[in-house]
């Protein structure tokens, strides 16, 4: 085992393989950076490659690329509050904020240095885990994954802030509008009448970007200036972010390991990974009133949550031949072409590989974030240019980004009412994050409930996993309550104070 | 003029024009495709076995073909392959340009004319094939230890549904044996069927026989389920011929002669016949339009020819085949074959089983 | 005083907004309806569940009526929400309409240009010749990210 291990570095190290691993990292950058486009075509776009190279270099390249997404999708979410691709979502909650602040740079220094830290521990977990994982891994079955998805549900607790109401009212109609489409248990296309497109129901790209991209690009100018509002001492920024990760470590490691542990659990899909993470920082720490306001923490766990994950939905993904998320479906077509078939023997005998795998995960992670964090202050500069110079060429970007999944017109009609419903959100004081988290359980816990019952009847809420799972949620859902309501009465008094000395003259 | 060379200038000119004549067919053929890109649609996500499939021909067919045509492929996903589909049977010209990858159960969804679905076989040509076999275990927990045993199964009988047109020739064996089983729906793949599978959740599994192989043979092993039988295959006479990746394993078909001392017979028999060479070709199926012009049909068949008989690709394509060979030539003629053998009883009855049990509905 | 108008604004909005909701609900719950029970079960529930939460909102509405609405931290930022500001957001998603209207009409590389000059050049008053830098530029980002990362684009419908 640990010659292999060894061995795999040696093999990695070949020229070829290198600048395939160095190319995959750059497409995923860039591709990244670029709100709108996903990790997913950057892969896409090299599939034609594969097949005239060995499988070593081919899956440096792929791996190059889904390590490097979730590390430069943090630009767009940190910089004007987009959420990139599916990863760097809960991100636009506390790092837009601080770039709003002037503290862009650190931002963003927080959050590849928790990447880096995240993706390694990623990458660690794997190789020290995936012999034993896939006794874990088969422990999930239909209930308990409903139970996740409870789980799941029960953040919006945390994200509607003061009104609980509010924020319950949306998520209820993110799980409505998650229903359109095909129903998983029954041939009944929902809400679709005869338009093909919506057989397949709304693309999650599209909600997002709609609900969160459009309205901040609106309001940004129609409030004119720059993104950040008020200025700040450049330089030093993103050294302070790492050293706030470094302060932080704790923190890092623990959602690290919470991110690796959901990603390897097959079904959940890994899109809801740096939402959780965001909720259950933001409902177990000591002091949450900055949360949401821009509180460093709020970055750093889903940031590092969110390239830990790469190393957990690769365990479905080679033990099981399951994809864990749709990059790894792609990493699967590839395995394909180099005539690897994933599942249990991959340890005895493609173990090479495994461990160039996970290499090339660990080396992509550590080239990416440094280089994220090298750019990040000149891009950070870009929150101090008049947003109106920006903004034209982000519309183009996201709009023409948007188009690139079906090349369908009505993705582009949907971005628009996406936009605009979240801007009306927005002007009507109701959450939005509660509604994408609806949106993407809907399906799932529709899915494994209905599995649930046609499985077991009524036996399954009696399994230890579901009751385990259930208690956690319950207790999550009592801890943020109570923590709340002390932070609510602090932060009310805070309140009253300052309006006393606003409306003194 | 002179008359004497009035006619030999016109015996040059006429033989000049006969000459040109002449060549002019020949140059045309090799002429339709050279310099030209050829687009193959694909109806499914990037990375799956179709998809695969689909890139591989592109990669390949191209410079076989007379004129040395790029094939770039290009994934037009949604609706479960439904718009790539449509868009390849009413959007495009029928010039040869386009090709389309179809899946096995893509060509059963349009041989039974799903709703919403406008891709109609019978306009359409196969220019190459690969077939996939498929393998039905069952859990060691419902109590039997031989497959012919079958009937003796006890508890309840869960079979993971992904989607029922794409299981339907695994559902049609079942039915044959008029096994009692409970149709739990939901899944998203066959890779989550597996894990069910193997979690214990699911009592029969079926899975493309590489899979078999690869995931469920070490479950065997260990003494946690069995095979049943292997959907096999169909030869042109109508008996079935056993899956070439796994010779030793019984076909549905006799092992429904073992059990019940006869062959099946009767619609449910017609269907299961029907419905397996159609499906078989499952790991892909390109197709061109009838109607395109017979310089372009030729260009085609004689590329594929080359191509197959090219040892590069040979090499390229033994692991994406997975142990089956490639269909081209004559060999295509068994998927038109037996869509045409299919009466209207027996399409009558796949529509209403889809029907009465997953509520599918058709055009 | 601004976190009173921010009240006010939002005190304004939010009652037809979670009208809007809950239309959308009973519509849901209606359509479904006419689905089969695998289909019809999850919607309607989910349905039932929002039509009550959103008749509590409005009645929490109701009793609150007059009392100041705290803004909190999921507003990504106070804005200054006036008339002004409003009529200005409805302008802004009106360019971005016009982008995409452009973008059919006449392809991408065409309207990217096209749209970036106006928007510079009428909406902000910007000088003429950093504007077009920035459109010549946007276009050649464009073409150049199409080329590397084989983008496609839409036939524009004003053939070329």
């Amino acid at each position: 085992m640990l010659d292999a291990f060894v061995n795999a570095f040696w093999i990695l190290l070949d020229p070829f393989r290198l600048l395939m691993l160095f190319s995959g990292v750059a497409i995923g950058i860039a591709v990244g950076i670029l709100p709108g486009l996903g990790g997913l075509m950057g892969m896409a776009l090299v599939l034609p490659f594969l097949f005239g190279m060995d499988a070593y270099a081919g899956v440096a390249l792929l791996i190059g690329i889904a390590a490097a997404v979730p590390s430069a999708d943090t630009f767009p979410s940190v910089l004007m509050g987009i959420p990139g691709s599916s990863g760097s979502q809960a991100t636009i909650m506390d790092g837009y904020p601080m770039a709003r602040r002037g503290e862009a740079a650190r931002a963003l220094g927080a959050a590849f240095t928790a990447s880096l830290i995240g993706g390694l521990i990623g990458a660690l977990a794997l190789s020290a885990v995936v012999p034993f994982a896939r006794p874990l891994i088969l422990a999930f079955g239909s209930p308990e994954l409903f139970m996740l998805t409870l789980l799941g549900l029960s953040i919006i607790g945390v994200l509607s802030g003061n009104r609980p109401l509010k924020g319950m009212l949306a998520a209820v109609a993110g799980l409505a509008i998650g229903t359109v489409g095909g129903a998983p248990v029954a041939a009944e296309y929902r809400f679709a009448g005869d338009f093909l497109y919506l057989y397949d129901g709304l693309s999650l790209v599209i909600v997002a970007l709609g609900l969160f991209a459009l309205p901040e690009i609106v309001d940004l100018l129609a409030r004119g200036g720059a993104i950040a509002e008020r200025a700040r001492g450049l330089g030093h920024g993103w050294m302070d972010g790492v050293r706030d990760t470094l302060r932080h470590k704790w923190l890092v490691i623990r959602h690290s390991v919470i991110g690796v542990v959901i990603g390897a659990i097959p079904g959940m899909g890994s899109s809801i990974i740096d939402w959780v993470n965001y909720g259950i920082v933001a409902q177990t720490s000591k002091d949450r009133s900055r949360f949401g306001k821009g509180d460093v923490r709020g970055v750093i766990a889903p940031e590092s949550a969110n390239n830990a994950k790469e190393g957990g939905v690769l365990m479905p993904t080679l033990l099981f031949g399951v994809p864990g998320s749709s990059a790894m479906a792609m990493l699967l077509g590839a395995l394909m072409i180099f005539g690897v078939q994933p599942g249990p023997q991959m340890l005895t005998r493609d173990l090479d590989l495994v461990f160039v795998i996970i290499w090339s995960l660990a080396l992509a992670n550590v080239f990416g974030t440094f280089i994220c964090l090298l750019l990040s202050r000149p891009i950070a500069r870009l929150t101090f240019v008049p947003f109106h110079y920006i903004a034209p060429v982000i519309i183009v970007i996201v709009i023409v980004g948007a188009w690139q999944e079906t090349r369908h017109w009505a993705d582009l009609a949907f971005l628009l009412g996406f936009g605009l419903l979240g801007w009306l959100m927005k002007r009507s004081g109701m959450p939005r994050p509660p509604l994408l988290i609806g949106f993407i359980l809907s399906g799932l816990a529709e899915r494994y409930l209905w599995m649930s019952y046609n499985l077991y009847d009524w036996e399954w809420l009696t399994r230890p996993g579901v009751l385990t799972i259930g208690a956690l949620a319950v207790a999550l859902i009592v801890a943020s309550v109570r923590l709340k309501r002390n932070t609510s009465q602090r932060a009310e008094a805070i309140q009253m104070a300052e309006s006393d000395k606003e409306s003194r003259p | 003029m002179p008359r004497t060379t009035y006619n030999k200038m016109a015996a040059i000119a006429t033989g000049l024009v006969l000459g040109a004549s002449v060549m002019l067919p020949a140059a045309h053929a090799d002429d339709y495709y050279a310099g030209q890109t050829i687009r193959m649609i694909i109806p499914f996500s990037p990375g799956g076995g179709t998809d695969t499939f689909g890139r591989l021909i592109s990669q390949h067919l191209g410079r076989h073909i007379p004129g040395s045509p790029t094939i770039v492929a290009e994934n037009v996903t949604g609706a479960g392959g439904l718009l790539g589909s449509n868009e390849f049977a009413e959007r495009v010209d029928h010039d040869g340009l386009t090709l389309m990858t179809a899946s096995g159960h893509l060509n059963l969804r349009a041989f039974l004319g799903l709703q919403g679905l406008r891709l109609d076989l019978d306009a359409l040509e196969p220019v190459v094939a690969a077939p996939m076999g498929h393998v039905t275990a069952i859990s060691t927990q419902a109590g039997i230890d031989d497959p012919a045993d079958l009937l003796e199964a006890q508890g309840r009988l869960t079979k993971g549904i992904t989607d029922p047109v794409g299981l339907l020739e695994s559902l049609v064996a079942l039915e044959m044996f008029e096994l009692n089983y409970r149709a739990v729906p939901g899944y998203g793949g066959r890779g989550d069927t597996r894990i069910a599978f193997e979690r214990g959740e699911l009592m029969i599994n079926t899975q493309s026989t590489p899979a078999y192989l690869n995931s469920v043979q070490p479950l065997v092993d260990e003494g946690m389920a069995m095979p049943l039988y292997a959907i096999g295959f169909i030869d042109g006479e109508g008996n079935p011929q056993r899956d070439p990746a796994v010779p030793d394993m019984i076909t549905a078909p006799e092992l429904y002669e073992q059990i019940h001392g006869e062959m099946p017979s009767g619609t449910i028999w017609e269907a299961f016949k029907v419905t397996v060479p159609l499906v078989q070709n499952t790991r892909g199926t390109v197709w061109v339009h009838g109607d395109i012009p017979d310089e372009a049909m030729a260009a085609l068949r004689e590329g594929v020819e080359a191509m197959v008989n090219d040892p590069e690709f040979q090499e390229a394509s033994a692991s994406i085949l997975e142990g089956y060979e490639i269909m081209w030539g004559d060999d295509l003629g068994q998927i038109k074959a037996s869509m045409d053998a299919a009466s209207p009883e027996v399409l009558d009855y796949l529509r209403d089983m889809l029907n009465e049990r997953f509520g599918t509905e058709f055009n | 005083m601004r976190s009173r108008l921010i009240g006010i604004f939002t005190r304004h909005l939010q009652t037809p907004f979670v009208l809007l909701v809950l239309a959308g609900l009973v519509a849901v719950l209606t359509i479904s309806q006419s689905f089969s029970l695998g289909a019809r079960l999850f919607p309607t529930v989910v349905a039932a569940l929002g039509i009550l939460l959103a008749l509590l909102e409005l009645g929490r509405q109701w009793l609150r009526r007059g009392a100041r609405e705290a803004s909190d931290y999921t507003d990504l930022g106070d804005e200054d929400d006036s008339p002004l500001f409003f009529a200005k957001g409805l302008l802004f998603f009106a360019w971005m309409l016009g982008f995409v209207g452009l973008f059919f009409l006449v392809g991408a590389l065409p309207a990217a240009g096209l749209f970036v000059l106006a928007f510079l050049t009428l909406q902000f008053r910007s000088p003429w010749l950093p504007s077009l830098g920035l459109a010549t530029g946007i276009v050649i980002l464009l073409w150049g990210l199409g080329q590397v990362l084989q983008l496609r684009w839409p036939t524009p419908l004003l053939g070329f």
